[in-house]
């Protein structure tokens, strides 16, 4: 799927300016990071891609959506080609892992038959086959972020979209959340992911793009290799 | 399945709203089924007595029996005219006396019968209403026969004036009560959807649809709206049994009446959820 920014701004309430003349281009099976300080406007990048916010001024085109004309049918459709994952992991506390996942796929229509299926399958696939009947208070931070990813990618989305994935995981079950999206992105799914911080990304060696006060500074640029 | 579990839940979690809320919508239905009742009540009587409305013409007193019969023969002409019946002045006598009963006596008094013979139509039942009854009176005083005539003109459009104002009030009373269970509705439901808010927006993020995420919520005022009804026809119907064995002639509320007050209640408490899940469609994901 591909991800486009044309001329992007966005102005919150009271003037705040997040994102400032945005001009970018992700294309179909890409794994990026958008790196920046917090305030950088990384969140609400993602935002316009899963259109959760719009643009004040500009066109942000997602595959064959485009900014400006979403009815709210066209951002329910938009989901379900884009997963989307949180620092928070954003689980429902009284659900099992398995339904937890289940509910991407019934929320798109799914039949149960299938859904139990797929459910498994994905679970399994994060490596969580064995958790899949704990309700998320019971995993730790990691096994409730590949639930939150399991969830993500259960409908084979295009893309994916990582805000800061890793934020409230310690650095060895981190290395392993961002071994899971590179495998995820070699099945072909698009993969972006917003972070601060920049030890895992260094070891990765992907596109890297920089926001600083809602500009886009650099873009490009692999971490770790000299210029 | 998953809709209407989602929607047990939620009454679940809201415990004490819900049965506020029942309570309430029960109270407000039911005024407005005591108004439907006495309005169906009304509309009995009025049936009831257009039933028994007649007219009776009196005939001048040198009028012959063929003259009589020619009249009836025109009468019967008039097409809503059911049936007709000839009344000699002897007969009413008779009549007069048996509603005397003991006192008839005082009829002995008479030397000459004073009453006059008179002939008595009834109107087809379709057309007992008060334009058609004054229609037919007055074609039938043009008769030459004819001195006088009578029927119960005044107080048949009185009460048709009164059930005309009765079914003004039920709509009156039906618009009070449908928003005062559109607002216990919304704000039951309300309390629920900031439960599941967290909830909601999960499903947005997944990609569900507003019909999607709403379908627990509607479900959910749809029971409140259905066991308040239930409650309501019954305490109604209970409070009947009590006037039924009092006044055997009442109606119940008729049962198209109950199948609009089902809808009514059930519609209301539907659209009371909807008005809630709309603000809270329209959040943000994050």
């Amino acid at each position: 799927m591909l991800v486009e920014f044309e001329n992007v701004s966005k102005i919150y309430e009271h003037g705040i300016i997040a994102l400032d003349s945005i001009n970018l281009v992700i294309d179909k099976g890409e794994f990026v990071f958008i790196h920046g300080p917090s305030g950088a406007g990384k969140t609400t990048l993602l935002k316009l891609i899963y259109m959760d916010e719009f643009p004040t001024s500009g066109e942000v085109r997602v595959g064959e959506y485009s900014s400006g004309k979403m009815s709210r049918k066209d951002i329910a459709m938009l989901r379900r080609k884009v997963g989307v994952v949180f620092q928070d992991f954003r689980l429902i506390s009284d659900l099992t892992a398995l339904e937890n996942v289940a509910i991407a796929l019934r929320a798109a229509g799914k039949k149960p038959e299938e859904i139990r299926k797929r459910a498994n399958i994905v679970l399994h696939s994060v490596g969580l086959s064995t958790k899949r009947h704990q309700l998320p208070p019971k995993l730790s931070g990691g096994e409730q972020q590949r639930t939150a990813i399991a969830r993500a990618i259960a409908l084979r989305p295009a893309l994916l979209l990582a805000d800061e994935p890793t934020g409230n995981l310690d650095p060895d079950t981190a290395l392993g959340i961002f071994d899971l999206l590179i495998d995820i992105n070699r099945s072909g799914t698009t993969v972006v992911v917003a972070t601060h911080d920049l030890r895992h990304a260094e070891r990765l060696r992907k596109r890297m793009i920089r926001l600083e006060e809602g500009k886009l500074v650099t873009d490009g640029g692999m971490i770790g290799v000299s210029p | 399945m998953y809709h209407l579990k989602q929607a047990l839940s939620g009454i679940r979690r809201a415990g004490f709203m819900s049965v506020a809320c029942i309570i309430i919508m029960t109270f407000s239905l039911l005024i407005l089924g005591i108004f439907l009742m006495a309005t169906a009540n009304l509309r009995e009587i009025l049936r009831y007595a257009h039933e028994k409305v007649e007219i009776v013409a009196f005939l001048h007193d040198d009028v012959t029996k063929e003259a009589a019969d020619s009249l009836i023969l025109e009468v019967e002409k008039i097409p809503y005219v059911e049936s007709i019946r000839y009344v000699s002045p002897s007969s009413a006598l008779d009549r007069l006396r048996a509603e005397f009963g003991t006192r008839s006596y005082i009829l002995d008094a008479l030397d000459v019968n004073p009453l006059p013979a008179s002939i008595e139509v009834t109107l087809k039942p379709q057309y007992r209403l008060k334009a058609r009854i004054v229609g037919v009176a007055e074609r039938i005083q043009q008769f030459p026969q004819v001195e006088d005539i009578s029927y119960g003109r005044g107080w048949i459009s009185r009460l048709e004036r009164l059930v005309r104002a009765v079914a003004i009030a039920d709509l009156a009373v039906g618009l009070v009560v449908g928003i005062a269970a559109l607002v216990t509705v919304s704000y039951t439901v309300r309390l629920t959807l900031y439960a599941r808010r967290e909830v909601i927006r999960i499903l947005k993020l997944v990609g569900a649809t507003d019909g999607f995420i709403m379908s627990p919520f509607l479900i959910e005022g749809a029971i409140h709206g259905l066991i308040s009804i239930a409650a309501s026809l019954l305490i109604l119907y209970l409070g009947y049994r009590v006037i039924y064995v009092k006044i055997p002639q009442a109606v119940f509320v008729p049962s198209q009446l109950i199948a609009f007050y089902i809808v009514f209640a059930v519609g209301v408490a539907m659209l009371g959820s909807w008005i809630s899940l709309r603000s809270f469609l329209r959040e943000k994901v994050q």
